[in-house]
């Protein structure tokens, strides 16, 4: 069903629409990040706001990175994603393994209650695990924090994590066997390269998570602790506020994450919509 | 992605077992340990201390005096279901839940079919750039959006002043719960649909072409041919992304708190945000435990319906 001639230009001129519509706002984040200082909200406002930044400058980079305590934000920040993702991501994949290379009594039942931990809105938990962490001495750590995430990154990468394994034939592993492999060897040497881009996929969608997640680092951390979104959304926009200091932090912590999910989106997102299509 | 049925029973129809049978004795068990262990001390454990707590009277007196807890049955739960703000936010909370996946399933489809219409390089750029409003973190998007409609220079409020709507001064987005609501409600389906459309086009393209071919030769109209064609041979992902996003837009926090605090006068708080509130604003953890238990209770319903359809499209074999 190829449209032609007025038609065809119709299209395009809506998928113009779509593509303005999804990307505009983040351009113009991008935008008032290099505009600098005195040419954001001046004083007169008649004035049309400008498309490009009449003289961009790196300066509210700067004062992102360097003012406010962002750089130690911004550790935190890292640290806390890459402890998720290791632990995380290593005891996924032995379980993910377990569920797509054995049948064992309550493998079934395992794979749902992934499912139903998914989809528990753990915003829901926020209350429970600071009365828990204040019990216990433990709020305003790190550690706290990279805990409650593998709550967040747990269900999702064994579940995603299965899928990739259960679509490698188990007769590889078994020809290295019959070949005199060990299990261990089969497993090393032919299972884990293959499904090592799976890996690499599952790993940066659990960092994204880790990365963005809001309202726990929020409650269990504290001023000099916080991570980088807690930073970005305790600025509540009233008057006289930083908006190119606040746009370059935005710029600096979300354009990562864009190049990141665009590249492993297609691997991880596709399983979703994969078994419901024939139904 | 459909498994034989056989699968199910661990027994293929000739009686030979399924090859993934091996004598593994308690190997996936140790396997899948580390996993369960963290899940049942890190989700188990609070989700246990959640429901006590929704039975407990545990205020602001209470926090500073652990020893003074005491069980109170089912009091929180009479005390906010018959709160009239309660009240106020659970319906609130269903409008605007029933408005972002309405809006969510509508464009996302228009957009699915619109990228089956296009050449392969325009589908691409629609692709990519439907990308790039799906993987902006949340807090991200909330202040962007927040900055495009600042009321002194936001260009939005700029562009929206061109047709006559005044954002500006005493008409600020953030004095009006109901505007806050509404740019809440853009915001959750600006990124909601790239998703949707995404999977609806993936459904599309294997949906037979001859059923397509045929309804042409019969003569039926384009929207004829959507209505008895493409939307019962969809019907089963439609279902599963209808109830995939009342699951995530009915749970919303982030965007509401980093908006305006749920502001202004709570009028723009919805569910998840009503039980930080509760407990961290007002002080009163045994209400808000509450708020979020019937919340995880109404997740949860939504959930089984959604696993049931998971289950029989073959998903956990």
């Amino acid at each position: 069903m190829k449209p032609r001639g007025w038609a065809r230009w119709g299209y395009r001129f809506l998928a113009f629409i779509v593509i303005a519509w999804s990307v505009f706002p983040v351009y113009w984040m991008i935008q008032t990040a290099f505009t600098p200082n005195g040419a954001i909200g001046s004083t007169n406002n008649d004035r049309r706001p400008r498309l490009f930044p009449e003289n961009p400058t790196w300066e509210n980079f700067k004062t992102a990175l360097f003012e406010n305590n962002v750089e130690e934000y911004l550790w935190n920040s890292i640290i806390v994603a890459v402890s998720t993702v290791v632990i995380g991501i290593g005891i996924a994949f032995l379980a993910a393994v377990a569920a797509a290379r054995f049948r064992f009594k309550g493998r079934t039942s395992f794979l749902v209650m992934l499912i139903v931990a998914q989809m528990i809105p753990l915003e829901a938990m926020v209350i429970p695990v600071y009365v828990l962490l204040r019990d216990a001495d433990m709020l305003d750590q790190l550690p706290s924090l990279i805990g409650i995430y593998l709550v967040f990154v747990l269900p999702f990468s064994i579940w995603t994590l299965h899928s990739f394994i259960k679509n490698i034939p188990v007769e590889l592993e078994e020809a290295a066997m019959v070949d005199g492999a060990s299990r261990t060897q089969a497993f090393w040497k032919v299972l884990f390269p293959l499904v090592a881009p799976g890996l690499v996929a599952t790993s940066v969608f659990a960092t994204i998570q880790a990365w963005n997640e809001y309202i726990f680092a929020l409650q269990i951390m504290e001023g000099g602790n916080y991570t980088l979104p807690v930073w970005l959304g305790s600025f509540t926009g009233r008057e006289g506020m930083d908006w190119g200091g606040l746009m370059a932090g935005s710029t600096l912590f979300t354009i990562p994450i864009i190049i990141f999910f665009v590249l492993v989106q297609r691997r991880i997102t596709a399983g979703l919509a994969a078994g419901a299509v024939k139904g | 992605m459909v498994q034989p049925a056989a699968d199910l029973t661990g027994v293929r129809p000739n009686g030979a077992p399924v090859r993934r049978i091996r004598r593994a004795g308690a190997l996936p068990y140790l396997l899948a340990a580390p996993s369960l262990v963290v899940m049942a001390f890190l989700l188990g454990i609070p989700l246990l201390k959640l429901i006590q707590t929704s039975f407990q009277r545990f205020t602001r007196r209470e926090f500073f005096n652990p020893d003074e807890i005491v069980s109170v049955g089912l009091e929180n739960y009479k005390a906010i279901l018959t709160d009239d703000s309660f009240l106020t936010v659970v319906w609130r909370t269903l409008i605007v839940t029933a408005i972002m996946v309405a809006l969510t399933m509508l464009l996302g489809t228009l957009i699915a079919l619109l990228l089956e219409r296009l050449g392969m390089v325009w589908r691409t750029l629609v692709g990519l750039a439907m990308l790039v409003a799906w993987a902006t973190p949340a807090v991200s998007a909330t202040q962007v959006w927040k900055w495009m409609l600042n009321s002194q220079s936001g260009i939005l409020t700029w562009l929206l002043e061109q047709i006559g709507v005044d954002l500006r001064g005493n008409n600020a987005v953030l004095f009006d719960a109901h505007k806050v609501l509404a740019v809440i409600i853009v915001i959750i389906v600006w990124q909601a649909v790239p998703f949707v459309a995404l999977t609806l086009f993936a459904g599309l393209t294997q949906v037979p072409r001859e059923l397509y071919e045929a309804a042409k030769i019969d003569g039926a109209s384009a929207w004829k041919t959507f209505w008895n064609v493409t939307f019962p041979m969809m019907r089963p992902i439609f279902v599963l992304l209808t109830t995939l996003s009342i699951i995530w837009d009915f749970r919303v926090f982030t965007q509401v708190w980093t908006f305006n605090r749920g502001g202004p006068e709570q009028g723009s708080l919805l569910l998840g945000a009503y039980s930080y509130f509760a407990a961290f604003d007002q002080k009163n953890f045994g209400q808000g435990a509450a708020v979020a238990v019937i919340m995880v209770l109404i997740t949860l319903a939504v959930t089984a319906y959604y696993v049931r359809q998971l289950v029989r499209s073959g998903e956990t074999s």
